[in-house]
């Protein structure tokens, strides 16, 4: 006990040692660095996202494509009012048309050319305007970008979220148990199971309804809550849980193998460090030699992949939710891509854009924290150990 | 002929009034004080996989799934099923469009078959239009050749001469590649080993093919057979979005395709197709590029531009002019109609739902009226569509998508209702109308609810209403306007039932009244004028379409409601479009009291009733049921309420007073407190309550309503006659012949009044047409066809065969049986 006692304290000592060395580091090279850094990120969030407004233009034909499908619909809609145009004279009609045509044309700014368009879209963008959508509406009806964001983001939250922490935790446990029994039964079925992550979730999304819906009939095979909604919160509630049980399991099985299977790994090579071995020797606890010797040294890898995985789901799944037929964002972003919706589409990818940014940075600082072997500003100008 | 249509006329009038007045008693006294729909509650969910929802009907999870599917294999699903039952929807077709161009390109410099007509007209010989219906399509199609769709009154009516075309035109490759060499030769082209080159360059052909439905099958069949006939050919698949600014937007001499596969979508039971050759094969009514290219023969230009203008006297001189057009389009063929698709709406076999013909359940007027559990009242139906409350709710500016308008159809209800099988407009809220038609127009009527007389002139009366002053907030008089006198094409005088104002009741419980109807009209004018606080640009094109036709309006009664419409615009079915100011706006119901809340809304330019209005001031879309607007609508309510606001007062205060006023602000209120939403209507159902983020509406049955819920039975389901044809199947040439034909509907005789025609036509083993005419009437639905020795002399040795043809009252769609006969000397 003495002795355990006795190689924390050298190890509080050591990292001590380590954090006052490294606040006692040249403020203006730090200042400098989360500068650049900062500069840096943000130079790649305006590249990406001037990326996203050229790709979801096409280059500008998305443009030859809007003036078509308005020059089309337009005639439709005259079809369809033929009833009450009745024998109007053919120019009265081609004039008529023409001002509808035109009309449309302006609303989507098809009056300014692309490129002037694209650096608006840009600037709004990056202030995070996120404005108003050209052809899709929220559920609600309204054509305001954020807003059609915000009410798809719950239900995308709420499925990737609660299937984003069983995940982790899971894994996080069974790599940390599976350290322990390297080569066991569970240890070898894993490793076999382990390539079937490379199957999407919404692939085993459709085995699962065929099997609990269609046959066993148990579980719903769509949507977020019953028809017609139960009234109070509470069945409320209980219905979404019930509609959430298939497309969490899908998203959690599609992921978990492979996540066990990497951790495990990672845990793997650092339980058979020296210093652990020095821990194994010296008697200290299975638990403490755990969570000191073997998961804090693999936080920083840890906890990128917790963060990265938390931004790459907010914006849902585009299938999954299509095939469980579930109202998130990867639905409403799938739709705003056959729609061509270009503010819908950059706003969405701005949203990304920042958050990874912003992740990106937090994780730069986060690694300093967590790891004492890592200094800011030393060797190349920005670089990170 | 003529006093035998106008005794079959006056007997299906009668029959019909007879099955809805016995409908009405036997139901209504069976399943009394059932008033609206059947339902106790419809339950609408959200489901855009086809298959997902027929898996749904199959589990029992649904009752309905209302979207028109055209999948085979979910078709047989539906067959293979006992619990499955579908509607049949004949709303879009296929056809081969032709780049006109050339015959040299000039942007690419190639070789264009396509510009010579006798090349596309030989393209109807070429393609096998039944192996494209029954082997790409899967069945779910029909052969289509014209631009008539095979299954709307139009074609019901050149019946005779379509079949006679159809046989002409019928698969002939020989023939077609024969008419193609002596083509391809005469513009310069040779054939060498067995490929076309022009000027030393292999002739290639090129077809955009459109790739997310069976288009993309037909593209690579058609590409197969010209491949077969020594063309090259490039393959191009494109979405919709990709192949429309090539096909519909480029200059077709820049040579962007050669063949474009094209399909196109009919939403409702046209009556009139009349517009089709001017809008299909000439530049008259399309304005894109491609359609600007057309130039058929001077002939056809005239006949196409004659029939869009109405420029006929009768009924007869257009079918005429209609016939001639048919075979001119045919051998113009700057586009070749393919198939005409049949989609089907599937539903549980214990459901009774009306689904139109063209558009199907979700394209019906009738489906809230006649939606029921067989042989039960009451219960909870669930239908699933593929998208539902997509754009905000508004009667002005809303949603016009589809699937949300079925449901707004339910809640809300038209003065007239269109006839799923037929197009012809029955009365819903009026009584009874009388119209008087300028004489000369060729205008004929079929139901009796409808008086029709023919007038030297419709005087249009001083003090009726033609114009509106928005400073002044009031309308303006012919009198004032037209001081010389003003007369119109079309008088509608239109009676409301005498208790009216007493049943007609809004979802909120305040009573209809006259006002609801000048409102609508005062819309119609105000928020297109740039003095009007309400002005929206976007209303302008519309207000120049309705003032262009449009000729006075007068208020002859209040008490009961009769109203005198004059106007330019008319139609050949006197019932169409009867003109009576009840307040269905273009997407909905809308009484003058939740009207004003968003005219108070758009005002001070928080909402807008248009998606154009809203975005160019960047304020929200005006949406009734949700979102952002209530809000506002709330706010608007609470200040209409402390300022008992009367709209337009300076003319909607003859109608309003103030204490009406109240009562409706807080029924209004009552209501948004309950319910949550400000949509009001008459319609058998209200809307109870819509989830937006879950895709979920739920429908009610509204107790208040006036009519019972058996009103509409007749509509259930379409009345197809069923045609047995007896009679020799092996015939001498020079003999006398007598056929026996036995129409029915499930099982049993087919009510004579309903029959229309009875035509037979005899086609020789050439398939050349040898006789045609109608068949005599022998006794309750039975007939009979003599063939005389005259016409079996014209036959020559093989297999002729004869068709007999039957059109009905109450349903657009021909029936059409035939019996090969074995031909000898």
């Amino acid at each position: 006990m003495k002795e355990e006692e006795t190689l924390e304290e050298t190890e509080k000592y050591a990292v001590d040692s380590l954090e006052d060395e490294s606040s006692s580091g040249d403020a203006a090279r730090i200042a400098k660095y989360i500068l650049f850094r900062t500069l840096l990120l943000m130079m790649s969030v305006v590249i990406g996202v001037y990326l996203v407004i050229l790709v979801a233009n096409m280059g500008g034909q998305v443009d030859d494509i809007r003036r078509a499908e308005i020059s089309y619909n337009v005639s439709m809609q005259l079809m369809a009012m033929q009833d009450q145009l009745g024998d109007m004279p053919a120019e009265e009609r081609r004039e008529f048309e023409r001002q509808l045509r035109e009309r449309e044309e302006r609303r989507l700014g098809l009056d300014q050319p692309f490129i002037l368009r694209s650096f608006v879209y840009l600037r709004d963008a990056l202030t995070l305007d996120l404005g108003r959508a050209e052809q899709l509406t929220s559920d609600t009806g309204s054509r305001r970008v954020r807003r059609i964001i915000l009410e798809r983001l719950p239900p995308t939250l709420l499925l990737m979220i609660t299937s984003f922490f069983i995940l982790f935790f899971i894994a996080l446990f069974v790599a940390l148990f599976l350290s322990r029994r390297y080569g066991s039964k569970l240890d070898r079925a894993i490793v076999t199971l382990a390539p079937t992550s490379a199957a999407p979730s919404w692939f085993y999304g459709v085995f699962l309804i065929l099997i609990f819906s269609t046959v066993a009939g148990i579980l719903p095979r769509g949507g977020m809550v019953g028809a017609p909604p139960p009234e109070g919160t509470l069945p409320y509630a209980l219905s979404v849980l019930r509609h959430a049980i298939l497309p969490v399991t899908a998203l959690v099985i599609a992921g978990v193998f492979i996540q066990i299977y990497n951790w495990r790994t990672f845990f793997l090579i650092y339980s058979q460090e020296d210093y652990v071995e020095m821990a194994k020797a010296k008697g200290l606890s299975r638990r403490n030699i755990e969570l000191k010797y073997i998961l804090r040294p693999t936080l920083p890898p840890i906890i990128t992949s917790f963060a990265m995985a938390l931004i790459f789901r907010w914006m849902g799944s585009i299938v999954l939710e299509r095939v469980f037929n579930w109202p998130g964002l990867g639905r409403m972003l799938f739709e705003a891509i056959g729609l061509y919706d270009v503010p819908v589409i950059v706003g969405a990818q701005v949203i990304f854009a920042y958050l990874l940014a912003f992740t990106v940075f937090f994780l730069d600082i986060i690694y300093a924290i967590l790891d004492p072997r890592v200094k800011v500003g030393q060797g190349s100008e920005g670089g990170k150990a | 002929m003529n006093y035998q249509r106008n005794v079959l006329k006056t007997g299906m009038t009668a029959f019909l009034v007879l099955f809805l007045v016995f409908g009405f008693s036997v139901l209504a006294g069976a399943e009394d004080e059932h008033y609206g729909g059947w339902l106790d509650e419809i339950v609408v969910i959200e489901e855009a996989s086809e298959a997902a929802g027929v898996s749904l009907l199959e589990q029992g999870e649904i009752d309905v799934y209302a979207d028109t599917i055209t999948n085979p294999e979910l078709f047989q699903r539906v067959l293979d099923s006992d619990d499955l039952t579908y509607d049949q929807a004949f709303g879009s077709y296929s056809e081969l469009t032709f780049n006109p161009a050339g015959p040299v390109f000039e942007g690419t410099g190639e070789l264009n078959p396509f510009a010579v007509p006798r090349v596309r007209e030989a393209m109807n010989y070429l393609v096998d239009r039944e192996y494209i219906a029954d082997e790409i399509y899967g069945g779910m199609a029909v052969p289509r050749f014209f631009p008539l769709a095979t299954a709307l009154p139009d074609y019901s009516r050149m019946i005779t001469k379509a079949r006679e075309l159809e046989s002409k035109y019928a698969h002939n490759p020989e023939l077609a590649e024969e008419i193609i060499e002596e083509e391809m030769i005469e513009l310069g082209a040779e054939k060498v080993d067995g490929q076309w080159h022009y000027d030393g360059d292999l002739v290639e052909l090129s077809i955009l093919i459109r790739v997310e439905d069976e288009r993309n099958e037909v593209g690579d069949y058609v590409a197969s057979l010209l491949e077969d006939i020594g063309f090259a050919v490039q393959r191009n698949y494109a979405t919709a979005s990709e192949a429309s600014p090539i096909w519909l937007m480029s200059d077709p001499a820049e040579g962007g395709f050669h063949i474009y596969t094209g399909g196109w979508i009919l939403t409702v039971v046209e009556r009139d197709e009349g517009i089709s050759w001017a809008q299909m094969f000439t530049d008259i009514i399309m304005p894109q590029p491609l359609f600007q290219a057309y130039d058929p023969v001077e002939e056809l230009y005239t006949l196409a531009d004659r029939i869009y203008s109405r420029d006929f006297d009768t009924v007869a001189e257009r079918e005429e002019m209609m016939e001639r057009a048919l075979e001119l389009g045919m051998e113009d063929s700057v586009r070749i109609y393919l198939i005409d698709q049949q989609a089907f709406a599937p539903y549980r076999s214990d459901v009774q739902i009306t689904s139109d013909l063209a558009g199907g359940i979700a394209g019906s007027y009738l489906w809230p009226y006649t939606a029921r559990f067989r042989d039960q009242v009451g219960g909870q139906m669930q239908i699933a569509l593929p998208s539902i409350i997509t754009d905000a709710w508004n009667p002005i500016g809303g949603s016009n998508w589809i699937f949300d308008m079925m449901l707004i159809r339910a809640t809300g209800e038209l003065g007239y209702i269109p006839d799923p099988y037929t197009g012809l407009h029955y009365p819903r809220r009026y009584e009874k109308a009388e119209v008087s038609i300028r004489e000369g127009l060729p205008v004929d009527s079929t139901l009796d609810w409808v008086e029709l007389e023919f007038v030297e002139e419709n005087v249009v009366p001083e003090e009726a209403w033609v114009d509106w002053d928005a400073e002044a907030q009031e309308f303006i008089t012919v009198g004032e306007k037209h001081p010389d006198g003003l007369t119109s094409r079309r008088k509608a005088r239109v009676y409301y039932p005498d208790d009216a104002l007493e049943n007609v009741i809004w979802h909120d419980g305040s009573n209809f009244s006259v006002a609801d109807a000048v409102m609508s009209l005062i819309l119609s004018f105000d928020r297109a004028q740039e003095e009007s606080d309400y002005f929206d640009e976007s209303a302008i094109p519309a207000y120049q379409t309705f003032t262009g036709h449009f000729r006075g309006v007068e208020i002859v009664s209040t008490d009961p409601i009769i109203i005198d419409y004059y106007t330019d615009q008319y139609y050949m079915d006197a019932e169409q479009y009867i003109p009576g100011l009840f307040p269905y706006y273009q997407q909905g119901p809308g009484a003058w009291h939740n009207m004003a809340l968003g005219l108070m809304a758009e005002a001070d330019e928080q909402l807008a009733f248009t998606m154009d209005k809203a975005d160019n001031l960047d304020i929200e879309h005006m949406n009734m049921i949700g979102g952002p607007s209530l809000e506002v609508l709330d706010e608007k309510l609470q200040e209409a309420q402390e300022t008992n606001f009367i709209p337009f007062e300076s003319t909607l205060g003859e109608f309003i007073d103030e204490e009406e006023a109240a009562a409706r602000y807080s029924n209004l209120e009552n209501w948004y407190n309950e319910r949550g939403h400000f949509w009001v209507g008459t319609g058998p159902y209200y809307l109870h309550d819509a989830h937006h983020v879950e895709g979920i509406a739920e429908l009610r049955r509204y107790d208040d309503h006036p009519d019972p819920a058996s009103k509409y039975e007749i509509f259930a389901e379409p009345m197809i006659p069923e045609i047995s044809l007896t009679g020799d199947g092996v015939i001498r040439i020079g003999s006398d012949l007598v056929y026996d034909v036995s129409i029915t509907f499930e099982g049993e005789p087919y009510p004579a009044e309903m029959i229309d025609e009875v035509k037979y036509l005899i086609f020789d083993a050439q398939d050349n047409l040898v006789a045609t005419g109608e068949a005599e009437h022998v006794g309750e639905a039975d007939f009979e066809v003599h063939i005389g020795e005259e016409i079996t002399s014209q036959l020559i040795p093989g297999r002729s065969r004869i068709e007999i043809i039957v059109t009905s009252f109450s349903v657009s769609l021909p029936t059409i049986e035939e019996l090969g006969l074995v031909t000898f000397e």
